[in-house]
């Protein structure tokens, strides 16, 4: 089993030349095996946590600490820390032209390897062909450029063969279910269903509770104003669907300005 | 050189050649050009303090000394020459059979002389037209011959490799000359190279005389070694309905200064230019790029992409000219520089000179970083910076150069290519 702890992470980004703390002190542990859902109003944190984790250089630790089974990961580089079992499902995936999606998967799993051992043809394209029938992608898909041209849902699904084919310890899912249709959100949450296993621990991000009949969380946790404010399981995102992030927070007494309040 | 001492050594090597008298006119006046006139101007790049024109005239080269390893390299080849000496000339038989013609220029010069005259600095480029084409004209020594007749489709690409023998100090000054009569098809690939480390002066030129309807692809995959000062000039001349597509590698480690020049004569004639280049240490590449629409109804493009490592510096500077009377012709550009170090430096200049009305015309040109978010997303992965970084940097190269038919060509220029990106890290 793998542990990552976050604690008492605080994090600040730039804006207007200005310093603005976003994360006021997260406390959350995964272990394998396990599946948590961060829900939360938009501007709350979320992506700032699952892109610090990644160590995306537009965020910056003011102070806390994130490990990854008792090692530090926050002065490790951004492809250290993937190597070390991270990966991050992201919002926005880059588009980059001139390298098929196939080389780019070689070029992630060889990573991986000792440099003379890299990975056979066939055990590629054998879990290749598998997972791209899983998630009803076409072969052509694979050829093409990494993301270039692709439409929003076929940009997601991408994340996920990514996901299905490096296998990390830990997979953040950053809003993985938004402009997703149900059919396709159904097909995205049976590939993350697929690498279920004591091995395998999940963090996904949502603002909605739709994605979590799929993938059934252990544990939600509500963020609000740069923190995790309640932390429940699979029937609290239930309640916050039909009493809304407003009732929670007046509930906590908590004085979070909700963006949609303004 | 002072010219008489040039004018004398070059009218003795014209005697030693047994060149027709119309060569040795043309070289001598091309000695009296050369005296008079000025050096072309590369805008961006200072070049007067190369030796360029530290050029000795020439004299006839002794054998070449092949050794098992170098005649390797031309092994697959239709042409290859080391130094002045051709190696091997080898057309595929369905060329031969068609009246393909390709050997060395002296051969020419002796067995199709008349092919030559008609073509030799006479419609691609003048003898006259600045001090560096001059030289050229007045102390070339050999190159290659091609020429397609009349209808003839040469099916497989030909294949040249020229070699300067820097194994000793060199001077190499070549022109090379491809006739393409009407209706011909044909795809030759150029690649220049080195053996040996010595310092070496290199004028190299080539014509492209394409007639009407013909259809060339050129690619050149430039590939010199570090102390090489080159002067590299590929010149296109195009009849009605010929289309001329070049592709070009600049790898080279040394000097360069590159002036790729197509002329669109006839009526609907059509050129395309992809320029790659990677420049590295402490190099300066310049590449002075221009077609020129004459015809109507022409159509020019050129794309050029460069990657700048180092302290290294390399300017693109791409020239579109629609003269008056070119009605209905395009011209259009992108020029593209990638940087990636804070000592390179680079310059994608696009210029366009429209002498007509009723023409479409366009350019696109930067100069950028690598792209953070396409790094970021690559090392998300686990793929470490250093290959991240050369994704990146195919996915900018790709479809510019890397579109050669040949799989062996392709595959060797891309290792070329991660060669050049790799330098920096030896």
């Amino acid at each position: 089993m793998s542990t990552l702890v976050i604690k008492d992470l605080k994090v600040s980004v730039t804006e207007n030349e200005e310093e603005r703390l976003i994360l006021k002190g997260v406390n959350l542990t995964l272990n394998t095996g396990e599946t948590h859902a961060i829900m939360g109003p938009n501007g709350t944190g979320k992506s700032t946590l699952s892109e610090t984790i990644m160590g995306n250089p537009a965020y910056h630790v003011v102070s806390g600490s994130v490990t990854l089974d008792g090692e530090d990961l926050l002065s490790q580089t951004v492809d250290q820390r993937a190597r070390a079992g991270l990966f991050l499902a992201m919002q926005y995936p880059a588009e980059i032209k001139g390298v098929t999606n196939v080389e780019f998967l070689r070029a992630a799993i060889n990573a991986r390897r000792a440099k003379d051992d890299p990975i056979s043809v066939t055990d590629f394209l054998a879990d290749l062909d598998h997972n791209l029938e899983l998630l009803n992608m076409t072969p052509e898909m694979a050829e093409r450029y990494l993301n270039e041209g692709f439409s929003g849902g076929e940009k997601k699904r991408n994340e996920i063969l990514q996901l299905l084919m490096i296998k990390p310890k830990f997979a953040i899912l950053d809003e993985i279910d938004s402009g997703l249709d149900i059919d396709a959100l159904q097909v995205v949450a049976k590939g993350v269903n697929a690498l279920a296993s004591p091995d395998f621990g999940t963090l996904m991000i949502t603002h909605y509770q739709r994605l979590l009949n799929y993938i059934v969380p252990d544990y939600v946790h509500v963020m609000m104003g740069g923190r995790i404010v309640k932390t429940g399981d699979a029937d609290l995102a239930n309640k916050l669907e039909a009493e809304g992030y407003a009732g929670l927070r007046d509930e906590l007494g908590l004085n979070v300005a909700l963006t949609d309040d303004e | 050189m002072q010219t008489a001492t040039m004018l004398a050594g070059v009218q003795d090597y014209s005697q030693t050649q047994t060149e027709p008298g119309w060569l040795t006119k043309l070289r001598t006046q091309a000695v009296a050009d050369y005296a008079t006139l000025a050096l072309p101007v590369f805008e961006k790049i200072n070049y007067r303090s190369w030796p360029l024109l530290d050029v000795q005239a020439p004299e006839v080269t002794a054998n070449p000394g092949l050794t098992e390893e170098l005649s390797a390299r031309g092994r697959e080849t239709n042409f290859f020459s080391v130094g002045d000496t051709t190696v091997r000339v080898k057309l595929p038989a369905d060329a031969a059979d068609q009246g393909v013609i390709l050997c060395d220029l002296r051969t020419a010069i002796r067995k199709h002389g008349d092919l030559v005259k008609a073509n030799l600095f006479t419609q691609a480029l003048k003898p006259d037209a600045d001090k560096l084409t001059a030289l050229n004209a007045a102390l070339m020594t050999n190159g290659f011959f091609l020429y397609v007749p009349a209808n003839a489709v040469v099916k497989e690409p030909l294949e040249i490799l020229q070699l300067v023998d820097q194994r000793r100090p060199q001077n190499f000054v070549q022109h090379n000359l491809v006739v393409t009569a009407p209706n011909s098809q044909v795809e030759i690939v150029q690649r220049l190279g080195s053996v040996g480390t010595s310092d070496a002066i290199v004028h190299m030129v080539v014509e492209v005389v394409a007639g009407a309807n013909s259809h060339v692809s050129f690619a050149g995959i430039d590939n010199l070694a570090a102390n090489t000062t080159a002067y590299l000039n590929r010149r296109g001349n195009l009849s009605p309905d010929a289309h001329l597509n070049w592709e070009l590698a600049e790898m080279n480690a040394g000097q360069v200064i590159a002036d790729f020049d197509t002329e669109l004569r006839g009526r609907g004639s059509e050129a395309n230019v992809k320029t790659i280049a990677v420049a590295n240490q402490q190099q300066t590449q310049g590449i002075d790029t221009r077609v020129t629409n004459y015809g109507p109804n022409s159509v020019a493009n050129i794309v050029q992409r460069g990657v700048i490592l180092d302290a290294a510096t390399l300017i693109f500077n791409g020239i579109g000219h629609i003269v008056h009377g070119a009605h209905g012709s395009k011209a259009d550009q992108e020029n593209r520089l990638l940087m990636l170090s804070s000592a390179a430096r680079g310059d994608a200049n696009p210029i366009l000179l429209i002498d007509e009305n009723d023409v479409e015309a366009g350019h696109a040109a930067s100069v950028g970083r690598v792209d953070e978010q396409q790094m970021y997303y690559l090392r998300s992965r686990g793929i470490p910076e250093p290959v991240a970084q050369r994704l990146v940097i195919r996915g900018f190269l790709a479809g510019v150069v890397t579109e050669l038919r040949s799989p062996r060509l392709r595959k060797s220029l891309m290792s070329l290519i991660e060669r050049r990106l790799a330098d920096d890290n030896d």
